[in-house]
């Protein structure tokens, strides 16, 4: 019964949490699109708005990962330049994970900060995302060493 | 985002390196060295220095003052046993009546003498038989003299030279490195050639196999991408050994920019915590085929910040980084630790704010030994002097008297400077025992 009753204050608690999370600040989400909310999540990065970045990538990720995932399921290797744009839910969603992981990072929640970058290293790791100087790069890739440097940041007091 | 930093360095210093070496033979005491790469049975590679396994444990740095490195007795209590130049005539620059190599043969380091080939990008022309000459020249008086030093650790020839410019596909470069990896080795059989590229890729190293086949050793610089470069290295067609040539934290080019383009300098404890991390993930996923690594960078330097890639501030006192590569290479943390700033908050970081602001801004900062901590807090211009390859920049112009109270004390009241643009305000905390921790935040002052 107690376990019970743990259980239940824990969702009740969680639920809340949520709740409050989806009041606390009133984001613009645009035209709804992966892409805008991605390039918002990156703005809000930038600016130092760490809260509304995760609500940003929240955002993508309620709306798009399941057809994200479904893109990634489709794929043998990473796409080449020619077809990157085609897995425009994937490219998105896995680079808002990344945003995440680093947003999150950012207000010291490390390992909500890690549980994020690993969606994007080990579910959605042929996601890509464009660099304004002309190159496509592999957030999975990048994730790897932020979430080795994140770990050692919770064990080790640098 | 990932990969290739850029160099780092004098250009002008090195450019007339020429005149700062002769060939007469260093006298030191002790013996020459005899330095070897074995490929094993198994296929692994070790590195021998008289006949023992060495892994080198190493930072780059520089001794000039500009530069301001060389604690070598530092970075030897700190479990490191190597270091990294990148000219010639760095190995000249002395302390005390000594110079880098006699000095770091006293505090039981090694040195891989970095020997500047000259890039495109610099002026040079690799169809100039004279200025080949030169060069070629300039390598014959410096492995004659300094081969015999018992510090010598290799050679480090070139760096970056391939980067910029008209780069990795001018196989004239790569074809130039060959033959002067042939004059070291008829000079000096006894120490092994390095060069260091800008980051690895499938091009360059088929470009080495293809035109640069006397290469014992591989360099790599990479930033952001170093815990993963070596691991990346056989996909792109290099089994042979290599050592990660320059790493730390991720780069001016790599990073998260501002809306006004300005880089956002980590936090000092992130920053021990990567430059912690690439080491021993470069270390552990490469036993076997890396040699070692030389974390950038062992002294401080002007590189969009003042303190983006230096180690110590320029007055000498060590940063949070030290320390983790202390704990990185001996396991032990040092007896007095450098503060642990852990937050500085402030209403205009990252933000644009009209002329005429007055904000504040506050610093929590630990010291773990209970030590004072004085706090110095300054606005800098953000730099206009953006340069390629690490080349020198110009430090910008900084505003104290923006201070408006509570210098000295974990909290200030500023006003923002009166001409609009792009600042940074820095805070540096210091420990009164060679210890400090500095951070800083972009802000934009707009009409």
């Amino acid at each position: 019964m107690k376990k019970l009753a743990a259980v239940l204050s824990l969702l009740i608690c969680s639920s809340l949490s949520l709740a409050e999370e989806s009041t606390k600040v009133d984001l613009d989400f645009g035209d709804f699109t992966s892409v805008t909310l991605m390039v918002k999540a990156w703005d809000a990065l930038g600016a130092g708005d760490y809260e509304d970045a995760v609500g940003y990538t929240q955002k993508c990720a309620e709306l798009y990962e399941e057809k994200a995932r479904e893109m990634q399921a489709s794929l043998q290797a990473k796409p080449d330049a020619d077809a990157v744009n085609d897995y425009w839910a994937l490219n998105d969603v896995g680079t808002c994970y990344f945003i995440r992981g680093e947003a999150l990072s950012k207000l010291n929640k490390d390992a909500e900060a890690i549980a994020a970058l690993k969606v994007v290293r080990d579910d959605l790791y042929y996601s890509q995302a464009w660099d304004p100087k002309g190159w496509h790069w592999s957030p999975s890739d990048a994730a790897y060493p932020r979430i080795q440097m994140l770990e050692a940041r919770m064990e080790h007091d640098f | 985002m990932l990969l290739c930093r850029t160099t780092v360095v004098s250009t002008m210093a090195l450019l007339i390196s020429s005149c700062a070496t002769s060939a007469q033979p260093l006298t030191t005491v002790g013996q020459a060295s005899q330095v070897q790469v074995v490929k094993q049975a198994d296929g692994s590679f070790v590195l021998l220095r008289d006949g023992s396994p060495y892994q080198a444990k190493g930072a780059g740095t520089g001794t000039g003052q500009a530069l301001g490195g060389g604690d070598l007795e530092l970075l030897a209590a700190s479990g490191g046993n190597s270091i990294r130049t990148w000219g010639i005539e760095q190995l000249e620059e002395r302390i005390d009546g000594k110079n880098l190599l006699d000095r770091a043969h006293e505090a039981g380091i090694s040195v891989t003498a970095g020997f500047w080939v000259q890039h495109v990008r610099h002026g040079f022309d690799y169809s100039d038989t004279a200025s080949i000459n030169r060069q070629r020249d300039r390598l014959r008086d410096a492995v004659l003299k300094y081969r015999d030093h018992p510090a010598l650790l290799a050679w480090g020839l070139g760096n970056e030279m391939e980067a910029f410019g008209p780069g990795e596909a001018d196989v004239r470069i790569w074809k130039e490195l060959n033959y002067l990896a042939g004059i070291i080795k008829k000079l000096d059989p006894n120490h092994p050639v390095m060069t260091v590229l800008a980051g690895a890729s499938a091009s360059k190293i088929a470009a080495i196999h293809e035109h640069y086949p006397a290469l014992d050793i591989l360099g790599v610089n990479a930033y952001a991408g170093a815990p993963v470069v070596g691991k990346g290295l056989p996909g792109m067609g290099w089994n042979g050994p290599y050592m990660l040539t320059e790493y730390g934290v991720t780069g001016t080019w790599e990073t998260q920019l501002t809306e006004w383009q300005a880089p956002i300098e980590s936090d000092p404890s992130s920053k021990a915590a990567e430059t912690y991390t690439a080491y021993k993930m470069d270390r552990d996923d490469n036993v076997g085929r890396s040699l070692g690594s030389y974390v950038f960078f062992w002294g401080h330097k002007q590189e969009a910040t003042a303190t983006w890639f230096g180690m110590f501030l320029p007055t000498g006192e060590k940063l949070p980084r030290v320390d983790a590569m202390a704990y990185a290479w001996s396991g032990k943390w040092p007896t007095n630790r450098a503060p642990k700033l852990k937050s500085l908050t402030t209403p205009v970081a990252l933000k644009k704010v009209p002329l005429g602001t007055r904000s504040y801004a506050e610093v929590d900062c630990i010291d773990r030994e209970g030590d004072g901590l004085r706090y110095v807090w300054d606005i800098q211009a953000e730099s206009t002097d953006r340069k390629q390859g690490g080349d020198p920049e110009a430090a910008p112009p900084s505003f104290p008297g923006s201070i408006a109270s509570g210098q000295g004390t974990a909290r200030v009241e500023f006003n923002v400077p009166a001409r609009p643009g792009a600042y940074r305000l820095f805070v540096t905390v210091y420990d009164g025992h060679g210890g400090a921790a500095v951070h800083n935040v972009p802000f934009y002052v707009e009409k």
